[in-house]
């Protein structure tokens, strides 16, 4: 890189410092957006462990209208494959731990006030109804290990 | 801000530090906003991307390659995180005419407030004169580190060699705009 031609002068910078002042008046984060980036921090949870997005895929619009969502997360001792499916304004999930097996699975979301949880049966399937459209994540309390959370997805 | 207070600012915050957070969104609230904004999305859904980019630095603060990098880091993310919302909620594509009227109405124009100060009501002319293109760059590039190449090819996902000359050629031509006598000023 040829950073001694990449530097701005003085002027361009002062420039860039006053461009910067007039777009914080156009370009202000409204108060609840800011709140919210700052609550964020409360979800810290530094003893869990994180199963990734894998997948992403809109299928079956043959089958419904609306479309569903398939996710898979995978985590290193568990996987998670949820579908997303729309009902009315808000969104049904239905899941299934691989390998199967029984747990508390919770579905967390910064906007709700309570959290929403259900049990998973000893073939690792859940269901959680009622689910608002927004970010989210799993938590999945198993047996024998540490919970495992799910990344952020906007559902 | 260096890149070492960001870093130093991201290490605190993954040590439990709620301050060292807050601090780090007073210094990039603004950018998450403005990429999410960049995007045309209503303003419900750019507050998801911003809260979701948020939550996504939350989930991954211990595990930053280069913690100094945390704000291309977080324009990376809003990028993404608008990009897969847009799949997923426009699976069918609006029509460019209700896009438009989105971004309009969500698009304050500050102009009364400027026009009192002369010289800003001047620059800001100026700034919409430009391209779309320099307005949009030069839009990523006000952000600490001023100037930094870094957060504007994260936003815009172009590789940062190909931003030196984009940014030279819309600065030159803004300060021509400025040099310019603003036409049809009011008194």
């Amino acid at each position: 890189m040829r950073m001694s031609d990449d530097r701005l002068t003085t002027s361009d910078e002062e420039l860039l410092v006053r461009l910067g002042s007039l777009l914080a008046e156009v370009d202000s984060v409204p108060e609840s957006v800011r709140a919210a980036a700052v609550a964020s921090y409360s979800w810290r949870s530094p003893d869990s462990e994180l199963a990734q997005l894998v997948e992403s895929m809109s299928g079956a619009p043959e089958v419904r209208g609306d479309e569903a969502r398939l996710l898979t997360f995978r985590a290193e001792s568990i996987t998670i494959e949820v579908e997303v499916i729309p009902v009315r304004d808000r969104l049904r999930i239905v899941g299934q731990l691989v390998p199967p097996q029984p747990a508390r699975v919770q579905v967390e979301q910064p906007g709700s006030e309570s959290t929403v949880g259900t049990e998973a049966d000893g073939l690792g399937r859940f269901m959680l109804d009622d689910t608002a459209p927004g970010p989210a994540r799993l938590v999945c309390t198993l047996a024998d290990s540490a919970p495992v959370c799910t990344e952020w997805t906007t559902l | 801000m260096s890149d070492d207070d960001a870093g130093r600012l991201v290490r605190a915050a993954a040590n439990g530090d709620q301050a060292a957070w807050e601090a780090l969104v007073d210094r990039y609230a603004r950018l998450v906003y403005t990429v999410a904004r960049g995007f045309r999305l209503d303003d419900a859904d750019v507050a998801d991307v911003s809260q979701a980019t948020w939550l996504r630095l939350v989930e991954n603060l211990d595990k930053l390659r280069d913690p100094g990098s945390v704000g291309a880091w977080l324009a990376t993310t809003a990028r993404r995180e608008a990009l897969a919302l847009l799949r997923n909620r426009w699976e069918v594509p609006l029509p460019e005419f209700t896009r438009s009227e989105l971004m309009d109405e969500s698009q304050p124009e500050p102009w009364q407030r400027l026009v009192a100060e002369e010289t800003d009501a001047e620059l800001w002319h100026a700034y919409r004169q430009l391209p779309i293109r320099c307005q949009e760059l030069l839009r990523l590039l006000v952000f600490e580190p001023v100037g930094s190449y870094a957060i504007a090819a994260a936003a815009l996902s172009v590789p940062i060699g190909s931003l030196g000359p984009s940014r030279a050629r819309c600065l030159a031509t803004l300060r021509s705009l400025l040099n310019q006598p603003a036409p049809q000023r009011r008194t």
